[in-house]
């Protein structure tokens, strides 16, 4: 057996589920999309923490100069604050071109389980769907869904009483806007 | 309902929405349930399912379509299935594909957006995809516009997904002016749907190259314009104003307490000519329909050229608006995010093609590049990169334009 068929062997089985071929798919799909969610959250932190040094200092940057732009507002130094504003804003862009990789390391996983799905499904009408839908018409939602349904497990599972010290250690965007609250 | 629960309902209406007008849409003399469920049981249980006749594939009748033969721009039936699984297309080595996507997420986690660009050089040059589709505009100008659209969806999942979610971010830190994000987004919405359904299946590779160049020489310029004495003395005063109010605030006493009514955002006034709102005090003003027009414009720009466009909304809201940079930054999120929703949607509902295994294996890569990217850059000079990246911009940008407007190629690109 080559590892591609013991690979097929192994996604395959959850579509091959008693009852009806319908449902076996859509359950299918769905532990797909699922098991595709999860490895993509965990390249996203292993990403997340090789780049922490370098994502740290940009986000703080960028909350450092927001935060100054904030104080010239108050102080209604409009020259200042435009000065400000734009040395944030070009903080930010180095913090949103670091977090393709995060992105990429979260995306891989569903290519990988759409190339899959192309190859077993090709030609094959979607049950429920219309004429020309591909599996990609059922797994693209249902990965969407299931990030979102991890990004609230991971959340809540997190989630310290607000006076011990893990809440302190928010991501960096979020303590930056924080303690720009904080400064207002 | 708090802001945070309105935006994600808001999304998941748009996504459901849109996907839900796509499948009444295309919901043509459906096939019968049993024999649909026949169908997937045959694929579950067959080790590799047979390839179904296509009738509603437009790769598989463009292919048919196309002349077959084995001079160049024909469908060569003897050489083996390339991209997209066209007989005699570009195969692509997985080593060349995943290589290239590492050098890409370098530049991400380095340089910055210009990864975006080399991504694009990928596809189109490296990978020769677009010298086959350029062969195809006389002879087979279904295929080669079909091809076209597969390289700009294979540009925007590496380039623009990747900006879209790390926007939620942005978008999570609840920073938004409401009827601006509104205004933005509804003009994303028209812009991105606007751009790819118009555009699905009618650009051929030679007008895509050529706007492609237009967009890289822009970028190319405006960072040469940075290195310039006359944009180094303006980029000088304003750090010097900035190093200047950030030296009188550290003289400044702590301790000085600010009015909690005026922390934050506060809408005074909204109506269809002029948004009026102030933010720790302060007064802002804005007209609702340039953001408005701004998102139609750029988000339209992003999903013709499969880009993504939050490095290009944020400096526009900050520019035309003057609004602090959190806010534009969560204000933007939320249009980036309708904006690639609708045009991948909108290219997935058209039938575009795409070669997931390629764009899987150039993630990986990516995220590899971006590993050992921060690991890198403490050795190489910030300056030095940046003069290569514009003459690289310009040099491919003017390629691209050229070749793609005029036809004519230089060497390289």
């Amino acid at each position: 057996m080559t590892p591609f068929q013991i690979l097929d062997a192994i996604l395959i089985a959850p579509f091959r589920l008693p009852g009806p071929p319908e449902a076996g798919f859509i359950f299918g799909i769905l532990a797909l999309a699922v098991a595709s969610a999860a490895l993509g959250k965990a390249g996203t932190a292993l990403v997340s923490r090789v780049q922490r040094v370098r994502q740290e200092r940009e986000e703080a940057e960028a909350a450092k100069r927001s935060e100054l732009s904030y104080k010239a507002l108050r102080q209604g130094d409009k020259k200042a604050y435009l000065a400000q504003n734009n040395l944030a804003q070009e903080a930010y862009g180095n913090t949103l071109a670091l977090s393709a990789g995060r992105g990429a390391a979260l995306l891989w996983p569903a290519c990988g389980a759409l190339t899959w799905l192309s190859w077993r499904f090709d030609g094959v009408p979607m049950p429920l769907l219309w004429r020309s839908a591909s599996p990609a018409s059922y797994f693209i939602p249902l990965f969407l869904l299931a990030l979102l349904g991890l990004h609230y497990l991971l959340r809540k599972k997190n989630a310290a009483p607000p006076d011990s010290p893990e809440n302190a250690a928010s991501p960096a965007g979020e303590t930056a806007d924080e303690s720009a609250k904080a400064d207002g | 309902m708090n802001k945070r629960h309105f935006f994600t309902l808001a999304i998941a209406t748009l996504a459901v929405s849109l996907w839900l007008g796509v499948a009444v849409a295309q919901q043509a003399a459906p096939a019968p349930a049993e024999a649909k469920a026949v169908e997937v049981a045959n694929a579950t249980d067959a080790a590799k399912p047979a390839v179904a006749p296509s009738t509603g594939n437009k790769l598989a009748d463009a292919i048919a379509k196309a002349p077959h033969g084995t001079e160049p721009g024909m469908i060569d039936e003897t050489k083996p299935a390339g991209f997209l699984g066209i007989p005699g297309a570009p195969n692509v080595s997985i080593i060349l594909a995943f290589a290239w996507a590492v050098w890409v997420g370098w530049i991400f986690s380095t340089v910055g957006a210009f990864g975006g660009v080399m991504a694009g050089v990928g596809h189109m040059s490296v990978f020769g995809f677009g010298n086959y589709a350029g062969g195809l505009k006389k002879s087979a100008p279904e295929l080669g516009k079909i091809v076209t659209d597969s390289i700009k969806a294979s540009n925007q999942f590496l380039v623009g997904t990747s900006a879209a979610i790390s926007s939620i971010n942005y978008l999570k830190m609840k920073r938004l002016v409401l009827p601006l994000a509104i205004s933005l987004g509804l003009g994303s919405l028209l812009g991105a749907y606007g751009a790819a359904a118009l555009s699905a299946g009618k650009l051929d590779f030679k007008s895509y190259q050529g706007y492609f160049g237009l967009f890289v020489l822009f970028l190319g310029c405006w960072l040469f314009y940075q290195t310039t004495p006359g944009a180094k003395s303006k980029q000088k005063t304003a750090k010097e104003a900035a190093k200047a109010f950030e030296d009188a605030v550290k003289k400044q006493k702590c301790g000085e307490k600010v009015e909690e009514c005026n922390l934050g955002l506060k809408i005074q006034r909204f109506t269809m000519a002029t948004c009026e709102f102030t933010f720790y005090g302060v007064p802002f003003h804005f007209n609702p329909l340039v953001p408005f027009l701004g998102g139609i414009v750029i988000s339209a720009v992003a999903a013709f050229l499969g880009v993504g466009g939050g490095f290009l909304l944020v400096p526009f809201l900050t520019s035309v608006t003057q609004l602090p940079m959190y806010l534009a930054a969560g204000t933007s999120a939320l249009a980036v995010l309708v904006s690639m929703i609708t045009s991948i949607i909108t290219l997935i509902s058209k039938g575009t093609p795409i070669e997931w295994h390629l764009v899987g294996i150039e993630l990986i890569g990516i995220t590899l590049g971006s590993i050992v990217g921060p690991m890198t850059s403490k050795y190489l000079s910030d300056a030095l990169m940046k003069r290569i990246f514009i003459v690289l911009s310009l040099y491919i940008g003017l390629g691209y334009s050229l070749a793609g407007f005029a036809g004519i190629k230089i060497p390289g690109v």
